[in-house]
């Protein structure tokens, strides 16, 4: 599990602890996967950090060295400030995380 | 800039220009024979699909072109498609003269520049998954104007070599859009280019606006909703990574593309699901 702001979430990421709004109420339970949908709603609900899956050594690991992460990151690097674009990144690189995980299972 | 009546004027005559240059240049692909007879009798009203099936299955080579193509996954028929009249019957009239045109020019494409055809052939079955997602009328035709969007390119390497190596080393060199490369070089782009050829050949503007408009897309022009398909298509083919366009850049999708069709992000992460689904084994 690690902490990260609601900037660094991405598509496919996976809620570890309930998210709570100030009211007490849940708006994501444990284990709910990060949709485009989902994320672009984060910042109406006030959310600016949260608790994902996975470690912060795992997180680098699956950065290092992906040539294919890259190159997506390049291939969007003008739209670094466009919401849509920056959506569409994001679940492309969810795709692509997923077929990794398929690919070294 | 695009106010001022004089570069306007200019702008219109450099684009008049490199079309008389690539018209003139021998090189243009010509309809063969067989297709243009096949286009005839698409347009006239006594035509049915059992002769129109008769007259293409007489080119075999042509024939096992389109059964390729209507088996090949992008269309999504359940069944396979066996005759080409059973073809003619799904497809219809309009998405045949489609198919017939463009199993001759994707041979081409390959040549021209790598990936091309595997990104086209992305981009034709993302035109449809999104046509088909939104309901749009004739899904597989919108898939043909996905599949023959970057057609231009093609028509530009083999037409006007010393431009195309122009267009290719500012891609290459300063990371540029290949479509505003080409637009620096020539003062046109693939898409104006694609849509000389296909007027040429008598391709109705349903299937031509689109493939002019792909990468300047106005709400207000004709057939923008299938224009906005397209627009959309082409760059989340290119964000899910499948084949090339010949840069490693992506255009900005435009948010009016998305309102004109009334789609959100949420349809955009369905299309793109499916497409990851699909598309994943026989493109990566």
């Amino acid at each position: 599990m690690r902490d990260i702001s609601a900037g660094e979430a991405k598509v496919g990421d996976i809620v570890a602890e309930p998210l709570v709004n100030s009211q007490g109420r849940v708006l994501l339970p444990k284990g709910a996967n990060l949709s485009a949908a989902v994320l672009s709603r984060l910042q109406g609900w006030g959310v600016h950090e949260l608790k994902i899956e996975g470690d912060a050594a795992a997180a680098i690991d699956e950065n290092s060295g992906s040539t294919l992460e890259e190159e997506l990151e390049i291939r969007f690097s003008d739209w670094a400030d466009d919401q849509i674009m920056v959506q569409i990144k994001h679940i492309a690189l969810g795709h692509q995380r997923r077929r990794g995980q398929v690919s070294r299972s | 800039m695009s106010g001022n009546p004089i570069e306007k004027e200019d702008l219109a005559a450099r684009k008049q220009t490199v079309r008389v240059r690539i018209e003139r240049s021998g090189n243009l692909p010509a309809l063969p024979g067989v297709i243009a007879k096949i286009f005839e009798m698409v347009d006239s009203p006594q035509t049915t699909a059992k002769q129109l099936g008769a007259e293409i299955s007489k080119d075999q080579v042509l024939s096992a072109k389109i059964l390729k193509l209507v088996n090949s996954g992008f269309y999504g028929f359940s069944q396979p498609i066996s005759t080409i009249s059973h073809a003619v019957t799904m497809l219809g009239f309009d998405s045949v003269k489609s198919l017939v045109m463009s199993s001759s020019v994707l041979e081409i494409m390959d040549q021209s520049l790598p990936g091309l055809w595997k990104h086209s052939l992305a981009c034709a079955r993302t035109s449809a998954l999104v046509a088909e997602h939104l309901n749009l009328p004739d899904p597989e035709e919108v898939g043909v104007v996905g599949l023959l969007h970057d057609l231009g390119k093609v028509i530009l390497c083999q037409t006007l070599e010393v431009e195309f190596g122009q267009v290719s080393r500012r891609v290459e060199e300063k990371g540029m859009l290949f479509y505003l490369a080409e637009l620096e070089v020539l003062g046109c782009h693939h898409g104006d280019i694609g849509g000389w050829l296909l007027e040429k050949w008598a391709i109705p503007a349903k299937v031509i606006d689109p493939i002019v408009d792909h990468h300047d897309f106005r709400p207000q022009r004709d057939h923008a909703e299938r224009t906005a398909v397209v627009h959309i298509a082409d760059i989340l083919t290119r964000a899910e990574g499948f084949g090339s366009g010949g840069d490693q850049k992506i255009p900005r999708l435009e948010a009016q593309a998305l309102d004109t069709l009334g789609m959100g992000l949420e349809d955009v992460e369905k299309i793109m699901d499916r497409m990851n689904d699909e598309l994943s084994e026989l493109l990566r």
